[in-house]
Order: structure tokens, then C-alpha cells, then sequence
């Protein structure tokens, strides 16, 4: 018998955490997430938990390091400014090969920015977790249940792919409050991986967790190993949605708040005669190839749509290999896209 | 009852800084004529004898290359056995 | 025991510490990082906590130290430690954390996170190794260099109207009540390397009783960046850094 309860996607992303095992959170203040390290503050400790405030978003995600070298599942979240701050400690993470969950509710930018609701943040977040070859698995929900069920599934995703996976929010997102159905909350696995440090080692070998290689081919082999995992990655984890007509004239591409955008855009372009369908990626990376290389063969066109000045489309653009042409429908800085903007710019664009 | 001590010196980590030598107050040790492999002249020991066990030359060695042991002396045995009768 | 015959009833009074890999460190000759990691060797293997330790190994000449010492060890980032080590404190509360951190790291970028975790009184233990220089990237301007002393990027000798004084690390942490132990030793002859190793051991000692935050600052040569001899930089921190850095034991810990 579950609960369905109303839950803003901040306290859907904390719940969800704690719903899927993890008991570690580090974190520090920033707008629009600041209900999530609340609401760890509040609830790890009903579970045995551990919640730290740290003193920045820098001592954050090494506290995030040192906790998940030692097996634990751990999380930490922020917003554009202090994701910015984590990168140097993500590229730690993938290269010493250890899992983590890292929550971005985006905020208009660059800069100090504003507490508006962006995707200003795309390349942050798919094209590397700091410097280094090497990016974060990437995921973007967009509504609270769905925010709530990934931060479930988020943290066995981490630990089975030894990186760090970034949960993509927005500053709407974030706090807009929808039903949740909420599920029991799980015990945390064991610590067993042969990787972990930490404890009473009991005579077996010790182990080091580390990403300073100077004998340059064990560098690359490293490296080598990562992108295999991807792969796997791409195999098993790629996620889309799609939603309209089955047989449109016209796509749309938007992930996240965006992508909400678009459904209203499409039932009522739809009242309108005009068939539209739309491919919501979900995985950002790995990115969802296929649908786009497919339908981009029937459509005449594809219109993105996302709140920054053209990140998202670029990916899009790849996976179309020009076989049609493909638009962009844009705001940022923290302004949101109205499906009557959106309306509006698609007949200019017809 | 004469102790008997033998300093063990790894010459393949010694990088001859002289600081044993130097802390050393009974001038057991000195450097050698021989380069071991990274082209340091190691330390030896000169004079085993004169070592009296402080353990000085070992305390100050940064690279932990000297090890320190004391042998029971032939005549300990017989000293001990003439001090319980007494 | 090394292998002959005539040492087979041997009693050992000095034995390289089981705290240390057979590894040879990398550290120049006469360099006192190797003393001091000596010395927490011996200190890990006398507590007998060397099954459960985590070293966390920093950036600067030190960052090899994961090969060094024979425990569980993880990489930090630069000035990070002591945020690292609070992780895995907090998430395996069993394990003994100890940072080796030098002046760059600690006292530069790292300062924020060390000031933090003692004023959170973590248990965690923080080797402090103060060499008033930054060694690995060639001898910079450390904020531990003294007035007047001429490095790569002071090359006239540090004026304090343009690089300020130099930060007294322990002064600064001393009033904070998270402290259990806090000690400035140094290496430079017998009687203070014994300090040096109780100090220490005192440091750990605190960090198994859950007494809080622990830290000893080991004034310790650089003969290569100081360009003298082994000698000459043991002399230098008698007769110069002490004036600066007088030793002391600010906080002292019962136990």
C-alpha cells in the first residue's frame, strides 16, 4: 500500500534518496534547492543518516569523495554557481573510478545569475565532470514523480558505472508541488565492493583510491575503462519518451521543463489541425540517438526547445546528421517559455 | 657484561643525506666507496664495535634504512646465574 | 629481521616500522617528510591501529605518500584533505583518518577546509609538514615563508607590503574548542624527534578516544629549495624558523 503525497521536486529528489538506500548527504546552501539539504537535515537523521552542511560546495563534493570511497551510497546537490565549484571534485570521481548521485536545479546564468528556471547548464552537465575525457552519466525528469523515481534509481546506476550521475533539474521543477506515489524506504546495500576503503581491513590487502597516474599508458588504460563503461552505459541506460501524433509533420526536442512546454504546445497545435510529436530525451547522456536518426527521416522538420542559448540543440543536431532541418525556440537567463511563445515562434518558423 | 650491537644499513635506500654520521656519537658509521644504484655513495658501518645501541642514527634517518639489533654476548648467561646466587 | 645466522637470537631495539611500505620514498636526501612519515609509521604501529587507517595522501611532494604508508590511502585534491577525510570519518567512523598535508596545501588552499574540520572537532588527524616553501612545483613563496626569505616567486626576499606575514598555523587554531591536540614539534635532532614522535602518537591517541580534531605542525627542512645541505637546513630551522615558529604544545591531550 503506498502513500501519494504533494511533494515539490526538491523534497521529491530528498525522499526519493533516502527511498533508495542513501544515508550520506553533503551540502551547502544555494537557491533554488535549499529545501533539499532542509529536508536531509531534517529526515536522515530518522534513518541513522548522516547530514553535513559543509562550509562550500568545494569541501561538499569532497566530502561526497571521501564518503563514497568508502561504499556508501551519497549524495550531494547545488545549483549552477556551485556545480560550477564541484567540477574539479567530479573529475576526482570519475578518475578514481568511485560512484555518486549530484543534483543541478538550474538556475538562469552565467554568473551570479538569478534563481529563474534555466538548461543553461547542458554542457556542465554532458560534456564532462570536470576536466579530463570523461562526462557524468546525465539524467533529466520532468515531472516531481518522475524526479522522486530517478533519484531511486540514480544511485544503483552510480555504482554499477563507478562515476558520478548528475540529476538535471530547474529552478520550476525544483519547486512546483504535483502527487507523488511514494514507495518504502530501502535498507543501504552492503559495503562490498572490492574497490572500498575504509574499516577494519582484517588482513585483506589495502587499497588505494586514486587518479594520479604519472606512468602515462596506465593513464590512458584508465581512461579506456571509462569509456567502455559508457558504452555499456549507452546500452543499458538510454531513456526517451515520446509523445504526440503518430504521424507529425513537425517534431519537437526538449527534455525537462521544456518538455512540459511542448505537451501543451502539442495537445493544442493538435486541436489546431497541425500534428506534432515530440522526443523527450531523458538520458542526456548517454543521448538517445536512435529516435531522432529515425524520425528525423519522416518529419519535415525539428524544433528544440530549451531555456538557454542553444546547448541541447547541438546534440540534436548530431543525432539528425542533417537529413532535415532543425530550428531552435530559445529564452534563458531564468526566463521561462510560455506554450504561447512557443506557439507563436513555431508558425513564424512554418 | 659487554652488549653487542649490529646496525643494518638498506645502502639501496640510503641516499647519503649524513645525518646518521653526523648524530652518531661513537663514529660507527661513514660513507662508502661504493654508488649504489641511484649514484648515492650509501653509509657503512666503519667500526661495529664502537656502536653502544643509542639508536641515534636510526631516529634520524629520513629514508628508515637502518635497523638495529642487540646480540646476548657469550658471558651474559654466567653473569645473570652468579647474580641470583648472590 | 634481515636473513644471517648470527642475528637469529637477536633482540631488535630498531626495526623499520610495519606502518611503512618496503617502497623507498621519493623525498630528497635529508628531507624530514621522510622522518615524519616515519614517525607516524611507528606511532600507527605501536597504537596498533594500522588495520584501520586511512591515509589520505595530498598534493605536494608528499602526494606519492599513498604508496607509502601500509594502510587503506585515497587521493585528495588539493587542499581538500581534511574535507576528504571528514567523508570517511563520518561515513565509517571506525576507521583511524589521518591527512599529511604541507604548507602549500594546508595553509593556502586548503585553509577553509582545515579550520572547518576543526571547528567541527572531527576526529581526524591532520601531519602538518611546514617547510616554509612550496617543494613539488620548485620552491615558490609558501604562506608559511618567512619575512625576508628569498624564494622562486619572492626573489628579493618576502615583503610583508606586498605578501604579508607568515601564517602561524596552530596560533590560529588553538582557541578553537574541537581541538584535542594540538602541537608544533620539529625533526632536527634526537631529543626532538622523540618530541615530535610523542606528539604524535598523542594526535592519534586522541582520534581513537573520539576526543576531537588533532593536529601536529612539523617544522621540517627543504635542502633543495632552501639550497643547503641536509646539515645546513637542519642548522637553518634551529637558528631561523624557530624564531618564527616556536614549539609548543598549545593543546595538550590527558587521554
Amino acid at each position: 500500500m503506498t502513500k501519494r503525497v504533494m511533494m515539490t521536486g526538491n523534497e521529491a529528489i530528498a525522499e526519493g534518496a533516502i527511498a533508495g538506500g542513501c544515508r550520506y548527504f553533503f551540502g551547502y546552501p544555494i537557491t533554488p534547492q535549499n529545501a533539499i539539504p532542509q529536508y536531509m537535515a531534517e529526515h536522515l537523521p530518522e534513518v541513522g543518516g548522516v547530514y553535513l552542511q559543509a562550509e562550500s560546495e568545494l569541501a561538499a563534493i569532497n566530502l561526497v569523495y571521501g564518503a563514497a570511497a568508502t561504499g556508501v551510497y551519497v549524495m550531494t546537490s547545488s545549483s549552477s554557481p556551485g556545480i560550477s565549484l564541484m567540477q574539479e571534485g567530479l573529475s576526482y570521481m570519475l578518475g578514481s573510478e568511485l560512484p555518486c548521485v549530484v543534483v543541478n536545479m538550474v538556475r538562469g546564468g552565467p554568473g551570479l545569475g538569478n534563481i529563474g528556471p534555466a538548461q543553461s547548464d547542458y554542457w556542465l552537465a554532458t560534456r564532462g565532470a570536470g576536466h579530463g575525457d570523461g562526462r557524468c552519466l546525465t539524467f533529466a525528469p520532468h515531472r516531481v514523480q518522475e524526479v522522486y523515481d530517478w533519484a531511486i534509481a540514480a544511485f544503483p546506476i552510480a555504482q554499477k558505472y563507478r562515476c558520478p550521475v548528475m540529476l538535471l533539474g530547474d529552478g520550476l521543477v525544483a519547486n512546483m508541488a504535483e502527487p507523488v506515489r511514494l514507495q518504502e524506504r530501502r535498507e543501504p546495500p552492503p559495503r562490498d565492493q572490492e574497490w572500498a576503503i575504509g574499516g577494519r581491513r582484517h588482513g585483506r590487502p589495502r587499497r588505494i583510491v586514486n587518479s594520479l597516474w604519472t606512468d602515462v599508458p596506465v593513464m590512458e588504460a584508465l581512461n579506456l575503462r571509462i569509456q567502455e563503461r559508457f558504452k555499456q552505459a549507452a546500452e543499458n541506460e538510454t531513456r526517451w519518451e515520446e509523445y504526440g501524433d503518430d504521424d507529425p509533420v513537425l517534431l519537437f526536442a526538449a527534455y525537462g521543463i521544456s518538455a512540459r512546454v511542448c505537451k501543451t504546445v502539442i495537445d493544442r497545435l493538435a486541436d489546431e489541425g497541425l500534428r506534432t510529436r515530440l522526443i523527450r530525451p531523458i538520458s542526456l547522456f548517454p543521448f538517445p540517438h536512435k529516435p531522432f536518426a529515425e524520425w528525423a527521416q519522416r518529419a519535415e522538420r525539428i524544433i528544440c526547445v530549451e531555456l538557454s542559448l542553444g546547448q541541447f540543440v547541438e546534440d540534436v543536431r548530431l543525432a539528425v546528421e542533417g537529413r532535415c532541418p532543425v530550428d531552435l525556440i530559445w529564452r534563458t537567463g531564468g526566463v521561462l517559455l510560455t506554450p504561447e511563445e512557443v506557439i507563436a515562434r513555431v508558425k513564424e518558423l512554418l | 657484561m659487554k652488549k653487542r650491537f649490529r646496525v643494518i644499513i638498506n645502502q639501496d635506500h640510503c641516499k647519503a643525506c649524513g645525518l646518521c654520521i653526523e648524530f652518531c656519537p661513537n663514529d660507527v658509521l661513514g660513507v662508502s666507496a661504493r654508488r649504489n644504484r641511484a649514484g648515492f655513495y650509501p653509509v657503512e658501518v666503519k667500526d661495529q664495535d664502537a656502536c653502544a645501541g643509542c639508536a641515534q642514527c636510526a631516529l634520524m634517518c629520513p629514508d628508515a634504512c637502518i635497523e638495529i639489533y642487540r646480540l646476548p654476548a657469550p658471558d651474559d648467561d654466567q653473569a645473570v646465574e652468579e647474580g641470583v646466587q648472590q | 629481521m634481515p636473513d644471517t645466522p648470527d642475528l637469529a637470537d637477536a633482540e631488535v631495539v630498531y626495526h623499520r616500522p610495519a606502518g611503512l611500505t618496503e617502497v623507498q620514498m621519493r623525498y630528497c636526501p635529508g628531507c624530514t617528510h621522510g622522518t615524519a612519515h616515519k614517525l607516524v609509521a611507528e606511532v600507527l604501529e605501536e597504537l596498533d591501529i594500522i588495520d584501520r587507517t586511512v591515509a589520505i595522501a595530498t598534493v605536494g611532494c608528499s602526494v606519492y605518500a599513498y604508496e607509502y604508508f601500509n594502510t587503506d590511502a585515497i587521493q585528495a585534491a588539493h587542499g581538500r584533505g581534511p574535507a576528504v577525510a571528514t567523508g570517511i570519518k563520518r561515513a565509517s567512523p571506525e576507521s583511524i583518518v589521518f591527512t599529511y598535508q604541507g604548507d602549500g596545501d594546508l595553509a593556502a588552499i586548503g585553509l577553509s577546509e582545515v579550520i572547518h574540520t576543526a571547528q567541527r572537532g572531527d576526529s581526524i588527524t591532520v601531519i602538518f609538514i611546514n617547510n616554509a616553501v612550496f617543494g613539488m612545483t620548485r620552491g615558490q613563496m609558501a604562506p608559511t615563508t618567512l619575512l625576508g626569505q628569498k624564494t622562486t616567486t619572492t626573489p628579493l626576499g618576502r615583503d610583508p607590503r606586498i605578501a604579508g606575514t607568515p601564517m602561524m598555523i596552530c596560533e590560529l587554531l588553538a582557541p578553537i574548542p574541537g581541538v584535542a591536540y594540538l602541537a608544533r614539534e620539529t625533526m632536527i635532532d634526537p631529543k626532538t624527534v622523540r618530541n615530535a614522535r610523542r606528539s604524535i602518537k598523542k594526535a592519534f591517541q586522541a582520534q581513537i578516544d573520539g576526543a576531537g580534531f588533532s593536529l601536529v605542525e612539523l617544522v621540517s627542512t627543504c635542502p633543495a629549495w632552501w639550497h643547503m645541505s641536509p646539515l645546513e637546513a637542519m642548522a637553518w630551522i634551529r637558528d631561523e624558523m624557530l624564531k618564527q615558529y616556536p614549539l609548543q604544545i598549545f593543546v595538550d591531550y590527558e587521554g
